[in-house]
């Protein structure tokens, strides 16, 4: 077997050009990929925990509940919340901490993002902190309310409509905040401008405004929109030169004729399998350091340990040379093996959520997503590359994408007819 | 007399309906040369496929050495040898490389080294030891070819037109080279060359349409069709059948 593997390995590497593609393949397409998708995510989990309960915390969670497209998990601690981000089992998470006294109001909100999906999180963000802003803008208006009726019928009438086209403006204010950073200064400044037009003894209705809204992340690690594509990416080219290169192997040699030479030599097909997989993988293993290095050299991407990095890719690239040889079992021409591994690329494309998250799928697409091995590397990759996880948090994933390499491998062998008819 | 090959009623049906291969029986001697004849698409190379074991028969029985081809298992493969009709090497491996890689599939007693070297030496390509197939005329890769098929010493070794399309030189060559593996080997050949099935064939099948129509040696053919040489025999088959 290690001689089967030690000729393929000659015969590729005699192929410079070929050779050179390979290597070439994953430095161009970095410096393609990067680029991003909106989409309109639905049911995007946050997980909430309340410091206090009160009508002020209670009525932000209520409207964090009614907005549609977020999925509120309201938690006892925070450090459920934490290491629940942590876990990547919530795609933000808001900590709500307002305090209310006799005769003030004040505390603050956070929202955590999870670090493994920017884009969700961004949109859930988003979300969030405008409800909330509401929330507040309603608070102020109510209050402002409550305290005209104090005042002379007379009085109060100018007072309204004064106010009430005050309030549409904070509304509105409100509605085109999105800057994620600022405070809540929005609601200060036309409740500065009601001041302005005389409105004595209102001068506490502006309380709320002391409530901050911060806002975090779950790593300590700098990540850039870019890292989030990247920390994954090598998966994919890992994949398709993986997928290319093992599904036309076999193909070649049965037009060479050299498969059929192969079999009447007392070689077995555990053995042409087993031999052409060590050899792609030696070659998987190359494409996975140019990736990575890249990566690390040029794009000084957000990387985990980079022995972990290079364990899930390694284990990726046996997991497809493995598909590879199985397409390559059963089809006849090249032609015919490089269109099913496109085929294979681009469901992976879709289905291990490089691009789409699960929040945009239907539910059974998203039920076989988890069919797919990739989707484990996919996901360990992002962990491992933008979270502060070690082996302990991703070895399920290995595990799984291990136990893929067996499966696959052993249905290659299987399937493999040696004869030819 | 020691028969190596045994065919009983060996028939190939591809595809449901097109019987390339019907119903023939025959029998090898040992060491010889055995001649598998007849016009393009009379089902030689799917005999030979059935006998290395790359087709499984529809029906029939192959025993070898006395063992039936199917409870014979992968140990059959050992003593076989074969040289396909297309030439079937990796390009991108050297002449050398080549023979080491079919080689290596093999049980060998003795020196490896000196084994490819005798065998290259053997087909006159030793001097072209680092040449990559792709680079080879044809007449080098189907010596090359042979070289990869008897680097083993097997004991039964079936040519498939291994003299197409090669030098009259060349094909005395071969031709030497074939004589010389029969004190070793049973030798099964395939060829439309009939002055060559004439000059090295002791015993000749000839087919048709997957039947066998005749079967003995060159001689005896030669005159069960009347004819003046074993050319002339195979267009008057030809012609009976148009
Ligand atoms: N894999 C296959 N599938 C279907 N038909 C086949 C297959 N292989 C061979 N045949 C058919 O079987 C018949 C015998 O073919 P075979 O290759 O054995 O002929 P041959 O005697 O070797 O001819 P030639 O002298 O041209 O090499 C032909 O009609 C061919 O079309
Ligand atoms: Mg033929």
């Amino acid at each position: 077997m290690l001689k089967i593997a030690y000729f393929e390995l000659k015969k590729l590497l005699r192929d410079r050009r070929w050779l050179a593609l390979i290597i070439l393949q994953p430095i161009i397409l970095l410096f393609i990929l990067g680029a991003a998708t909106i989409h309109d995510p639905k049911n995007i989990k946050i997980a909430v925990f309340s410091q206090w309960k009160n009508e002020y915390s209670n009525q932000i969670i209520q409207n964090l509940q009614d907005e549609k497209d977020l999925k509120i998990e309201i938690l006892t601690s925070e450090k459920l919340l934490k290491d629940g981000l942590d876990k990547n089992h919530y795609r933000g998470g808001i900590v709500i901490d307002i305090k209310k006294n006799e005769s003030q109001i004040n505390g603050d909100l956070l929202f955590i993002s999870n670090s493994t999906v920017p884009e969700i999180s961004s949109q859930a963000k988003l979300l969030a902190l405008n409800s909330t802003k509401k929330t507040l803008a309603d608070f102020a208006a109510k209050n402002l309310q409550a305290k005209i009726t104090t005042q002379s019928q007379a009085q109060s009438k100018i007072i309204q409509s004064d106010l009430k086209s005050k309030i549409d403006t904070l509304e509105t204010n409100l509605s085109k905040l999105s800057l994620p950073n600022e405070q809540l200064t929005a609601l200060t400044k036309p409740l500065q401008g009601i001041e302005k037009i005389n409105l004595n003894g209102f001068d506490n209705l502006a309380k709320p405004n002391q409530i901050k809204i911060n806002e975090s992340k779950n790593t300590t690690r700098k990540i850039r929109y870019f890292d989030f594509y990247a920390s994954a990416v090598v998966m994919l080219l890992v994949l398709i030169t993986c997928l290319n290169m093992s599904s036309a192997s076999i193909t070649q040699e049965r037009i060479d004729g050299t498969f059929e030479r192969f079999f009447v030599t007392p070689y077995t097909k555990t053995q042409m399998i087993m031999g052409k997989m060590l050899t792609f993988s030696v070659i998987s293993l190359i494409i996975a350091f140019v990736t990575i290095g890249t990566l690390y050299y040029v794009f000084n991407a957000s990387l985990g340990p980079l022995w972990l990095v290079i364990l899930i890719t390694y284990l990726t690239s046996l997991s497809a040379v493995a598909i590879g040889l199985l397409v390559s079992s059963f089809t006849h021409t090249i032609a015919e093996s490089i269109q099913v591994s496109i085929t294979i690329f681009f469901s992976c494309l879709i289905l291990t959520q490089f691009i789409f998250q699960t929040e945009t799928m239907h539910p059974i697409l998203t039920k076989i997503t988890w069919l797919v091995p990739f989707t484990y590397s996919m996901q360990a990759l992002r962990e491992v590359n933008l979270l502060n996880v070690g082996f302990m948090d991703v070895w399920q994933d290995i595990a799984i994408l291990g136990g893929s390499v067996i499966v696959f491998i052993s249905l290659a062998i299987v399937l493999l007819h040696r004869k030819a008819d | 007399m020691e028969h190596i090959i045994k065919v009983t009623k060996l028939t190939k049906v591809f595809d449901k309906t097109k019987v390339a291969v019907n119903e023939i029986s025959f029998k090898v001697e040992k060491n010889i040369i055995f001649g598998l004849l007849g016009p393009n698409g009379s089902g030689k190379t799917t005999t030979q496929r059935m006998l290395t074991a790359l087709l499984s028969p529809t029906s029939g029985q192959i025993m070898i050495e006395g063992t039936d081809y199917k409870h014979a298992g992968g140990k059959i493969l050992q003593d076989i040898g074969y040289v396909p009709q297309k030439d079937a090497l990796y390009n991108n491996l050297t002449v050398w490389e080549n023979v080491d890689f079919f080689f290596s599939a093999y049980k060998y007693e003795g020196n490896r080294k000196d084994r490819i070297e005798e065998v290259l030496n053997k087909v006159d390509l030793l001097d072209n030891k680092n040449t990559l197939a792709k680079n080879l005329s044809g007449g080098m890769a189907k010596r090359l070819s042979i070289a990869c098929a008897i680097v083993h010493k097997p004991k039964i070794i079936f040519f498939d037109e291994v003299t197409m399309g090669l030098d009259p030189v060349a094909r005395e060559k071969i031709w030497r080279l074939t004589t010389e593996l029969k004190e070793h080997a049973t030798i099964v050949m395939t060829t439309h060359y009939m002055d060559e099935a004439e000059a090295l064939c002791d015993q000749l099948l000839i087919m048709r349409d997957g039947k066998i129509i005749a079967n003995g040696s060159p001689w005896e053919i030669i005159k069960h069709f009347d004819a003046k040489n074993l050319h002339d025999a195979m267009v008057n088959i030809k012609d009976e059948n148009a």
